[in-house]
């Protein structure tokens, strides 16, 4: 029961970590003193969700993945596995170092300086293009593990 | 709002960021790097992957090595001081996203198809 509650808590953790990464975005779009503190806040939380998704994430991978990697691979979507599980569980090391990044590229005068708002606009837009491209592996390779069963059952 | 003003107030792009901020986006470039490559290492060189799941399982001794290039690359540049411009940061954090991200893509096609 855990490990389905697990599974939950991996794609939501990552889906706030990109609000909040969004959040820093919106924030640095209209940079000014009033709102410096709480975009500074909005990127620590960003970082700190993104790495609840790692941690959750990275406990069911080692723990529970090896039984739905050999059900994808033995149905009708095996790349699922081969190209989309390989490529998200390394691709989401960028995503965990870019979101850990982002409290230090907003750390500097955001609302003073254009080349810190630079910094913080792109350092936001990669978090949430990143966590986009992890939650939309994610479905390709849940897709692959339900028509694997499917198979597998014969239902 | 007076955008007009406000640009002007705000400087350009090229000014120089703080030590930190410079570092750790050189340090992020340079793991970006480092993590695809690993990638490859490790999938055609088994003895490295048998090596790396031996300490544990290969993908969390792959994320704790990328870790550590990520921090001690941030914490040596951020000690150099050598600070860059907006522009050469942003370029790092794009620029190496999509070499290391294309890589690790590419190689796992390669593989599928």
């Amino acid at each position: 029961m855990f490990k389905n509650y697990e599974l939950l808590l991996h794609p939501t953790f990552g889906a706030l970590g990109m609000l909040a990464a969004v959040w820093v975005f919106v924030e640095a779009l209209n940079a000014s003193e009033d709102n410096v503190a709480r975009m500074r806040t909005a990127a620590k939380w960003s970082a700190v969700l993104i790495w609840l998704a790692y941690i959750t994430a990275g406990y069911y991978y080692v723990m529970y993945y090896g039984a739905d990697k050999a059900v994808i691979k033995a149905g009708p979507m095996p790349w699922a596995h081969g190209l989309f599980m390989e490529t998200k569980e390394h691709l989401f090391f960028l995503t965990l170092l870019l979101a850990t990044y982002l409290p230090i590229a907003v750390s500097g005068p955001v609302d003073k300086s254009r080349a810190v708002r630079k910094l913080a606009l792109w350092s936001s837009a990669g978090v949430t293009l990143l966590v986009l491209a992890m939650e939309g592996a994610g479905a390709v390779i849940s897709m692959g593990d339900k028509v694997g069963l499917v198979m597998k059952l014969g239902v | 709002m007076d955008t007009t003003n406000n640009s002007q107030t705000l400087g350009t792009d090229s000014e120089l960021l703080d030590a930190k901020s410079s570092g750790y986006a050189k340090a992020y470039a340079y793991a970006a790097i480092f993590n695809a490559l690993l990638v490859l290492l490790k999938e055609n060189v088994h003895p490295v992957f048998k090596l790396m799941a031996s300490l544990g399982h290969h993908w969390v001794t792959h994320g704790v090595l990328v870790l550590l290039v990520f921090f001690g690359l941030g914490i040596f540049f951020t000690g150099q001081n050598k600070q860059l411009t907006g522009t050469q940061a942003v370029s790092y954090l794009i620029w190496s996203t999509i070499v290391g991200g294309g890589i690790i893509f590419l190689f796992n096609l390669w593989h599928t198809i």
